[in-house]
């Protein structure tokens, strides 16, 4: 008989946050000396951590490396928006992080039960297409954003983990085939491919295709796992094919971009390093003056660039905390889907979930980073819980309570109970 | 002591202070990635629990249940296949709820027999419990919760 779970390691976990943030804190403190601005942020992001432990602790135990990750990351991250060009505590970002975490509990509890979820698919195509319709009608032209006076939203963010939720699938619901003038077909697959293709069409109409590549991941993900299951001995002509259908779609995507896409991708930075290129030059040179430790805490000069906490925040980390805590950052955000492969999902529902927030998470680091090095054409997605922006924030916090609900599932099935069939 | 000062007088101390720090965070989150192995261990016996351990063998093959749902067929993305022609693409379907195992026949052509009898409506296993398919004969069995994958 196997020896009784007690997660003693769980107060321990937490333990060590508290003294990685409390470092970071003492660092601050000895560079800006302890000022009021530097008592609030210590006493912001120490209280939540402790807090936040506690109530974990009462509330739930199950897969807490998620959550002591995410509390790490979300305090570092306030860490690193307060201290960018000079100490000021981001509060706006810190409310945020904790509404993300508490999102995050809220969706591991909606999903946690993977039969559940699928029997809520109706309710998250009607929430795909009120946000679809948002984006259309409510964010003016073509734009992305809904101007609500004092905040604003980016619907497409919300997007994401509902898009995600559409492209889980599970067995059962595979074997279900209809049939129409003698073709055989999924009804869950047509309306995953309906919903790809919407939302790529919106996208494109509303010129926000920096997302575009996010979302065709994630419909990528939840297609490949369709046709191959998790075991399956993958079929090379079907992955033939769909290498080809996705080389073709990204030739006429290439060739059909709009002309602002299509000097992105051809620009040279150093050839127009006040114009065009001024963002990645100044970012590249940032990563460069940095080295690995950095020039310090609120030292640095890309804060003057624009979008220097969103879009290119990974080279201004590196500017002022160094080459190593940036690259330390993103393995930390890395290791939230990478925690699927200690604790395996065990519901094909959840298998969905944790890939398409995989790809999700994945794409999105790839788009930020390799944007502001330069490998590919400047995009301007977040880095989850990293970059400034409530929205995307709160997404993260939505697509991180994924990864929980597969590692800890909740197996029970609240129907009728069904005739035995003996 | 006025460590502001000291750093910018100084800038040696600022990086030896900056790279104390960081090496330090690195090993808190070094430690909390190697803590993620023991969650795969509470997560392997959780999943003992639920499933109850339960494997089905036959001919001398142990096939662990390592999910909640279990396809068996002749289809390479089958969890348990079986090459036999007999047996169709997807032949049964074992589903976990409520901490019992259910089999179903999702469609095949020759049946699934469970102690016997052809079932036409999803049914509870229990161990020992018998279950033919085509020609195979399967047997619920209890692992120590080792060998789930």
């Amino acid at each position: 008989m196997a020896k009784s779970s007690k997660p003693l390691s769980h107060p321990f976990l937490f333990l060590l946050v508290l003294l990685a943030h409390s470092a970071m804190m003492l660092l601050v403190a000895c560079s800006f000396g302890i000022t009021p601005e530097v008592l609030k942020m210590a006493c912001a992001v120490l209280t939540a951590d402790f807090v936040g432990s506690i109530i974990l602790a009462i509330v739930n135990r199950e897969a807490c490396t998620v959550d002591t990750v995410l509390l790490l990351v979300i305090g570092m991250s306030t860490i690193y928006q307060s201290c960018f060009g000079g100490l000021s505590f981001a509060v706006k970002h810190f409310v945020f992080g904790i509404a993300a975490f508490v999102m995050c509990q809220i969706s591991y509890a909606v999903t946690r039960n993977p039969y559940r979820a699928e029997r809520l698919k109706p309710l998250w195509y009607g929430m795909f297409f009120a946000l679809v319709a948002a984006i259309f009608f409510l964010t003016g032209s073509r734009g992305i954003w809904i101007d609500l006076g004092p905040i604003t939203i980016q619907p497409s963010e919300f997007v994401k983990p509902v898009f995600v939720l559409i492209c889980a699938s599970s067995v059962r619901t595979q074997l279900h085939k209809s049939e129409i003038a003698g073709i055989h077909f999924v009804p869950d697959n047509l309306m995953l491919i309906f919903c790809t293709v919407v939302i790529a069409a919106l996208q494109w109409w509303c010129r926000d295709l920096g997302s575009l590549p996010t979302f065709v991941a994630i419909a990528g993900c939840g297609i490949l796992l369709r046709f191959c299951y998790l075991r399956e001995k993958i079929s090379v002509r079907l992955m033939v094919f769909l290498g080809a259908c996705a080389v073709m779609a990204g030739v006429f995507a290439w060739k059909l971009a709009p002309e602002y896409v299509q000097a992105r991708l051809h620009s040279d930075i150093w050839a127009d390093m006040s114009g065009s290129g001024y963002q990645q030059v100044k970012a590249l040179t940032a990563i460069a003056e940095g080295g690995w430790f950095g020039k310090g805490a609120g030292n640095g000069t890309l804060i003057h660039v624009a979008a220097s906490r969103t879009d290119i925040v990974f080279s201004t980390i590196c500017e002022e905390w160094g080459l190593f805590t940036g690259m330390m950052t993103v393995v930390l955000v890395l290791f939230l889907p990478g925690s699927i492969l200690t604790v395996p999902p065990r519901s094909y529902y959840h298998s969905g979930l944790a890939v398409g927030v995989a790809a999700a998470f994945i794409v999105q680091m790839a788009l930020n980073i390799f944007g502001s090095c330069n490998v590919i054409p400047f995009t301007g997605v977040t880095i989850p819980f990293i970059s400034q922006g409530g929205s995307s924030m709160l997404a993260s916090g939505i697509l991180a309570g994924f990864l929980k609900a597969a590692q800890a599932p909740v197996l029970t099935e609240k129907t009728a109970p069904k005739k035995e069939g003996r | 002591m006025d460590f502001t000062l000291l750093f910018e007088r100084y800038p040696f101390f600022r990086e030896a202070a900056t790279a104390f720090v960081v090496i330090f965070v690195d090993i808190c989150a070094l430690v909390i990635l190697i803590a993620a192995g023991r969650e795969r261990r509470r997560g392997d016996r959780r999943w003992a629990k639920e499933g109850r351990g339960y494997m089905l063998a036959c001919a001398g093959e142990i096939y662990p249940l390592g999910a909640a749902e279990v396809l068996i067929g002749r289809h390479p993305s089958a969890d348990i296949q079986f090459p036999d022609t007999e047996i169709s693409r997807f032949h049964a379907l074992l589903t976990l709820s409520d901490g019992k195992w259910r089999i179903e026949d999702i469609g095949a052509h020759n049946g699934v027999l469970v102690n016997g009898r052809k079932i036409t409506k999803p049914c509870t296993l229990h161990l020992n419990d018998s279950i033919t398919i085509g020609s195979r004969r399967l047997v619920v069995i209890k692992g120590d919760g080792k060998d789930v994958a």
